[in-house]
């Protein structure tokens, strides 16, 4: 099922009977920082997002879908520029660097098949 | 199970004299969100204010309510009042507002062999583990209600609906 939140902060900080204070002492932000990011008032930053990760197990993918579904998308219209940027060139760094690329799409696609 | 309901969230709300609880689900065994909320003061305003707070914030495509004006379930005039206010707020938006009776949660949990509300928390529990350490004790004829109550009445709400309309064409 697609996820239906932008992000499941709230419901895996409740899942463990966590506390708004319990869970921003663990992450290194104020209780409030991290209120405005369950509420999806405040996008969540680099130190949220990997704190989650290592404190619940929860793939960014899965905690935040909605900045993980962003991010996801401007990279691969960047990469759609830079692999034509990349077909005038044929050595070997230029194949490894399409290659990286073409696995990139086919993982985003497999991953995205659900919705 | 139908195209807007794979889509949605599910809210059910159970109302009581203190406020109300509420439980956010995405699947019957994934629950997003759920809580009491308290009112003091302008019980049925406040009230109807935080319902909005939680559609505003969580956009769920169905809201969920008791059966709240028939018997045996009948619940006290503010209470029905309060109800039909959250029916209309609901409806105002589009949402799919299913009402239940006492009657029809308490079939769907009759194969766990629950038969009172407090049974049916018990079976939730053991189902949901993240609802185990919010579980009230069994009231006795003495006690008043314990307020963890009403969340559990909301969670047995919401698995009423994807055991019922679950498996129904939602209308549109």
């Amino acid at each position: 099922m697609p996820p239906l939140l932008p992000n499941y902060l709230r419901t895996l900080r409740m899942r463990w009977g966590m506390s708004q204070r319990e869970l921003a002492t663990l992450l290194g932000i104020s209780e409030s920082a991290l209120s405005l990011c369950e509420t999806q008032v405040r996008p969540p930053t680099v130190n949220l997002v990997i704190g989650a990760e290592v404190i619940f197990g929860q793939s960014a993918r899965e905690a935040f879908p909605a900045i993980y579904a962003q991010t996801e998308r401007n990279v691969l219209r960047r990469a759609a520029a830079f692999s034509k940027r990349l077909e005038h060139d044929s050595d070997d760094t230029v194949k490894m660097k399409q290659r990286l690329l073409t696995e990139m799409i086919a993982r985003s696609e497999v991953d995205n098949k659900h919705l | 199970m139908n195209a807007r309901h794979k889509q949605g969230l599910i809210l059910a709300i159970h109302p009581t004299s203190r406020g109300f609880g509420w439980a956010l689900f995405e699947s019957a065994i994934a629950p997003v969100d759920w809580g009491l909320t308290r009112v003091s003061t302008k019980r049925n305003a406040r009230s109807l204010a935080r319902l909005e707070k939680l559609l505003n914030r969580y956009d769920p495509k169905v809201v969920v309510f008791e059966e709240f004006s028939d018997r045996p379930a009948r619940r006290a005039k503010r209470i029905q009042e309060l109800c039909r206010q959250m029916i209309v707020l609901c409806s105002k938006r589009g949402l799919y507002t299913p009402i239940y009776s006492r009657e029809t949660i308490r079939e769907c949990f009759e194969s766990s062999g629950a038969r009172t509300r407090h049974d049916i928390a018990l079976s939730i529990a053991d189902h949901i583990e993240v609802f185990r350490r919010r579980l009230p004790r069994e009231r006795k004829r003495w006690d008043s209600e314990d307020v963890r109550q009403s969340l559990f009445d909301a969670v047995a709400l919401a698995l009423t609906y994807f055991a019922v309309d679950g498996r129904k064409a939602v209308p549109s």
